[in-house]
């Protein structure tokens, strides 16, 4: 039960986090301007 | 077979984004080398080597990753030398079947720490590379902090759901209490675990749940890496007062909840002198010692398997020791990789803590930069508890710190390409 709340949390945890960067790469790479020092050289 | 469906959905859904954003597989690669999935769902996946899966996928998108830094800095340079070194001193090492089972997840650990900051090049992609290692840590701490809470812990007993390196009880407790001031900084910072009232719960949860996981565990390693964060939380906090009164009330309570058991246990630190299983590491110790004064490169991974040493203990018996492990990060590394490894091992630390300062200095002069002052601040305040815990646990090659090491790194590129910009230059009275 408890081990299973632990997968649960790993597992949701991280599609969680992935859906979010996903989501905010693409805000980021429609943005004309990108934020100062990253990416950049 | 409902975990292993849920593990596998992870895996494709990193596979359905990760070739349009190759640092995905990195993450993936974090994630199955630190939780072990094929452990916690035998379903499905069993029998698949996902590690070596992701691990090329991970090693491919290296080449597609775009605006990696350029720079390799000291610790990286460091790091790969280490690593080679390691490799060398396998080659001659002197109980080679079980120094090559050793080099291989150690070799693993090193490489990735020196390509994981050319993957993570954005804030977002340093937080999601700190999740992918706090995540695995946190899922183990929700195992051990409930059990103990509900059956009270015990040592040596095995409530860790899963994860490399990091299940075995003192290695918990000291890890548990190292990502204490991660969490926080997930607490207050991050831009994936959204809503903000969703990351102050789980932030806090987790902290309270690590702090419980590290004392649940019984071992005394946890209790000397409480009383270090204890004591920097003291130097940092601004209400002292307040915190001390808090501190002192939390810890009036925790013997009695804990029990004798661990009261009893914890209270053996103060008789270590004359206690078999603290000074059969002292005899492991200086039988290290002396196996270096003769072999200064070390005898390779695992060496201490043909270790042997009496100790007279302060009752008058003789204490055997015999195959012990290093039971310290230090002895571990001096013992396997000789002195040319302990002194690479003490300069990635001490460069790694330096910078990490100059990072937290540059982005005190930028209120917008605070989420790199105390990204830094954490992983430095990590990395003494890792330096207090590892001199009494054996971890020196766990990927859980490299990993940590290496988002280090990450931040200082990060932090290097700010300082490019003309709003981020120092001025001529700023010091850095």
């Amino acid at each position: 039960m408890i081990d299973n709340l632990s997968v649960l949390f790993c597992c949701t945890t991280v599609i969680w986090v992935v859906v979010r960067l996903v989501m905010l790469e693409r805000v980021r790479k429609r943005k004309a301007a990108p934020r100062p020092g990253e990416g950049g050289r | 077979m409902l975990r292993g469906l849920l593990v596998l959905f992870v895996y494709i859904l990193i596979s359905a984004y990760g070739f349009g954003m190759p640092h995905l597989f990195a993450l993936a690669y974090i994630w199955t080398d630190l939780f072990r999935p094929q452990g916690v769902a035998q379903a499905i996946i069993s029998g698949l080597p996902l590690s070596m899966i992701f691990g090329v996928a991970a090693i491919g998108a290296w080449f597609f990753c775009k605006d990696k830094p350029r720079r390799v800095t000291f610790g990286t340079g460091v790091m790969i030398v280490w690593t080679i070194w390691m490799t060398i001193s396998t080659y001659n090492a002197v109980v080679q079947d079980a120094a090559w089972a050793k080099w291989d997840w150690a070799f693993k650990s090193a490489v990735f720490a020196v390509l994981l900051p050319y993957y993570f090049n954005t804030r977002e992609q340093i937080e999601s590379a700190l999740l992918m290692v706090l995540i695995p840590i946190g899922a183990n701490i929700i195992a051990v902090g409930i059990k103990t809470l509900m059956g009270g812990g015990g040592y040596g007993m095995d409530m860790a759901v899963s994860g490399n390196g990091i299940s075995e009880s003192s290695t918990l407790a000291m890890v548990a209490t190292s990502v204490i001031p991660l969490f926080l900084w997930v607490r207050n910072y991050s831009l994936l675990v959204s809503p903000a009232w969703l990351r102050q719960v789980m932030a806090l949860s987790l902290v309270a749940l690590a702090l419980v996981a590290a004392l649940g565990t019984f071992a005394r390693t946890g209790l000397v890496s409480v009383a270090l964060l204890l004591v920097i939380g003291f130097f940092r906090t601004r209400r002292k007062i307040a915190y001390v009164c808090v501190v002192l009330f939390l810890l009036s309570g925790v013997s009695g909840f804990m029990g004798d058991a661990w009261t009893e246990r914890m209270g053996t630190l103060q008789t270590a002198g004359s206690e078999a299983s603290a000074m059969g590491r002292v005899a492991a110790w200086l039988w290290t010692l002396d196996y270096v004064k003769e072999h200064p490169f070390g005898g390779g991974f695992n060496v201490y398997f043909i270790n042997y040493f009496s100790l007279p203990m302060t009752d008058g018996t003789i204490l055997e020791v015999k195959g012990k492990a290093f039971h310290s990060i230090y002895f571990e590394v001096l013992g396997e990789l000789g002195i040319p490894g302990l002194v690479m091992f003490l300069s990635m630390i001490g460069w790694s803590i330096t910078t990490l300062l100059s990072i937290r200095r540059f982005a005190k002069r930028h209120a917008e930069l605070g989420w790199m002052g105390d990204m830094a601040t954490g992983l430095v305040c990590s990395t003494f508890i890792y330096m207090l815990g590892g001199a009494f646990v054996g971890v020196a090659f766990q990927p859980y710190f490299w990993y940590l090491f290496g988002i280090g790194i990450s931040l200082k590129h990060y932090a290097d390409r700010l300082r490019k910009q003309p709003e981020y230059a120092p001025t001529k009275t700023g010091f850095e």
